[in-house]
């Protein structure tokens, strides 16, 4: 029935710039689309989108639906919200996905509510079943768990770095559709106006792209934070943190790793005062080398590492951060 | 101000258990608690309502062993409780959730305000605050960490993964709370004793004008059909000794890998 509608999905970009998860997405759009015979649709909003078209079509997106505007530059969720659903209504696709962001996950639960279909969270996998249905798995504690939609669009937020970036595509003919703000429906009745965006301070190198992470967990505490920031400093690699950390305040929301937040390939990675729950885990992608330290010698961490040290970090973490930096 | 705030209840994530043979979570016995952000919008209200007066409303869909939760939420100081509870409820993705919540609310009167958690501890798909939002056809704000009476309705301002956004809309509005919003208060004695003669509504299926293709798992958009195991570990080799031996085993591993250092940042 829907065999041929489009795959769609929501782009994010912020100052002109589209933020990766959005490449990662189109990469796994265009796979699911070749697998079903439909195409992929990209949906961008901007202020003017003239260069992002062009490398959405160039990555291999064969339509993108332009809707440009100076309300569109800064993110607004009532009036996105009403974009994507208002288009979703007009072009009616199979499916669509976006990025388990806090934009993603505002506008992709707005949208299905209005459009009256199942959303999933934090998705670490999809594929279509043999029915041809969109199967979409979420870490959970005691396995992953697979959502079907019961209708369409079948929709799903996918957590930032599950699915690989695709290398430029150079061939792309993608085509523009370009849309007017006034002609989608409910747009210009939106209540909510954005007053400003203030941007917080950007890390050199990010988590998905990081080789060596270095996450601290609860039982690292805050006066022995900066420890955890040490050794990664030491290393030449990045801080992770797990939910407890990042709900304590002793590191930003972004540097969370999981289920809830990102997931990362890095050659490196090392845990410390991590329990090594599952829906922390599920967003540690096989690391060359693994290595954990944690005060229990029970702990589920120790079954997924390489190397284990039992006990406390704090007299480990100085020696190691000493080594690391005697053998830069 | 008229404020209604959602709050869930959750098993305490302390006490949850997996059973050692199936793997599964073990779901009776744990002790339930109000979802600990559910807190920080419920402390959001009682501060708007200081400055602005009014009235908070907390509401829950829940079995009914729920009131426990409304219940402490009186206790801290809200003005009178609603809960939905029925057996059609059952097995609720958040659409079906946020259909029944957004039902409760409107039963409760005219609103300004409704605040939910961001995110809960149990589901966690921070789905919930803007479908209900979408359902009561309000705008609606996510991750909330500031937020205010404005001329215009209501200022905030969101978290996102770039930086802060401040937006202002009309009311009435949603919005969903983060923890960095305020410090929950602790129940005190005074407001406690008056929590008994404050009202609490409960409704089921009928007394929402819902039907039962609209709720529960029926009503639901997303099913799940499979549980797939969690992927076996690699039995991690201990590393015993003196830490200064600990640590240049683990440096000797670390070079074996060859990594180039792309420059530190913390
Ligand atoms: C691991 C796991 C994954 C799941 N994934 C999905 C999924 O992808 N899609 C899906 O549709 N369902 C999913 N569910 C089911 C979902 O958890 C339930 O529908 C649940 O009733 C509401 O969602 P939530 O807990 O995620 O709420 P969230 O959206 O995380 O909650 C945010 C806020 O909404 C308010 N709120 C939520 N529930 C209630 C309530 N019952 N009463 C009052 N206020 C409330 C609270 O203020 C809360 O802080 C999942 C469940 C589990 C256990
Ligand atoms: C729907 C849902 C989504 C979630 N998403 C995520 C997610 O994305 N990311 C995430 O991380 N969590 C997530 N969680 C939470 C997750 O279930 C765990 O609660 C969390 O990962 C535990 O973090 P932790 O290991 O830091 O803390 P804990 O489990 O408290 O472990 C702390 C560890 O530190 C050790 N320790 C204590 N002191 C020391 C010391 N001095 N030296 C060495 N070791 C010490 C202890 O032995 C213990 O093992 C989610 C939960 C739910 C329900």
């Amino acid at each position: 029935m829907s065999k041929n509608r489009e795959i769609w999905v929501v782009a994010e970009q912020r100052q002109g710039e589209l933020k990766r998860i959005t490449l990662e997405l189109l990469g796994r759009a265009l796979s699911l689309a070749e697998e079903k015979g439909s195409q992929v649709g990209v949906l961008l909003m901007g202020k003017s989108n003239d260069n992002l078209c062009r490398e959405l079509a160039q990555k291999g997106a064969d339509r993108i639906y332009s809707i440009e505007g100076d309300v569109l530059e800064l993110y607004n969720p009532e009036l996105y919200s009403r974009v994507v659903a208002g288009l979703a209504k007009e072009f009616e696709p199979g499916a669509i996905l976006l990025g388990a962001t806090v934009q993603g996950s505002a506008v992709s639960s707005s949208v299905a509510a209005t459009l009256r279909t199942g959303l999933t969270a934090h998705c670490c996998d999809l594929s279509f079943s043999e029915e041809g249905r969109l199967r979409q798995v979420v870490p959970s504690l005691e396995g992953y768990y697979v959502f079907v939609s019961h209708s369409y669009p079948e929709m799903a937020s996918v957590s930032p770095g599950v699915f690989p970036l695709l290398p430029l595509e150079e061939a792309g003919k993608g085509e523009v559709v370009n849309r007017e703000l006034s002609s989608i429906e409910g747009c210009l009745e939106i209540k909510t106006s954005v007053l400003s965006f203030e941007k917080s301070v950007k890390d050199a190198v990010s988590l998905e792209d990081a080789e060596i992470i270095v996450a601290g967990g609860a039982g690292v505490g805050s006066a022995g934070w900066s420890m955890v920031e040490d050794l990664a400093e030491a290393l030449g690699g990045v801080v992770g943190a797990t939910r407890p950390a990042v709900d304590e305040g002793w590191i930003g929301h972004e540097r969370l790793i999981g289920q809830s937040g990102k997931n990362v390939s890095p050659k490196l990675f090392v845990a410390v005062g991590v329990s090594g729950d599952p829906l922390h885990l599920s967003g540690v992608r096989e690391p060359e080398l693994f290595f954990a330290i944690n005060k229990n010698e029970k702990a589920a961490i120790f079954q997924f590492a390489d190397y284990g040290v039992v006990g406390d970090y704090r007299k480990v973490l100085p020696l190691l951060i000493e080594a690391a930096v005697n053998s830069r | 101000m008229e404020i209604v705030v959602c709050i869930k209840q959750v098993p305490d994530p302390g006490h949850i258990q997996l059973d050692p043979k199936t793997g599964t979570i073990i779901r009776g016995g744990v002790p339930a608690i109000i979802n600990t952000v559910d807190k920080n919008a419920l402390e959001a209200a009682l501060q708007l309502r200081k400055i602005n007066g009014g009235r908070v409303t907390v509401v829950s869909m829940g079995p009914p062993s729920t009131v426990e939760a409304l219940q402490e939420a009186l206790a801290l100081g809200a003005d009178r409780a609603a809960l939905a509870s029925d057996r059609a409820f059952a097995g609720a993705d958040t659409l079906a959730t946020s259909v029944t919540l957004a039902a409760l609310i409107n039963k409760t009167g005219p609103f300004d305000l409704v605040l939910c958690g961001y995110s809960s501890l149990d589901g966690g798909t921070a789905q919930v605050g803007p479908q209900t939002a979408a359902i009561l056809e309000v705008p609606f704000f996510t991750a909330v960490q500031k937020m205010e009476k404005s001329a215009a309705g209501i200022q905030v301002e969101m978290e996102t993964e770039e930086g802060v956004v401040a937006a202002e809309s009309s009311l009435p509005a949603l919005a969903t709370i983060t923890k960095g919003m305020n410090r929950p208060r602790g129940i005190r004695l005074s407001e406690a004793k008056k929590a008994k003669n404050k009202e609490l509504f409960t409704y089921d299926l009928q007394g929402l004008g819902l039907s039962d293709d609209q709720v529960g798992e029926k009503g639901s958009g997303v099913c799940m059909v499979e549980v797939l195991p969690l992927p076996a570990g690699r039995d991690a080799e201990i590393i015993s000794g003196e830490p200064e031996e600990i640590a240049g085993k683990i440096q000797g591993e670390i070079m074996k890998l060859g990594l180039q250092s792309r420059g530190g940042n913390k």
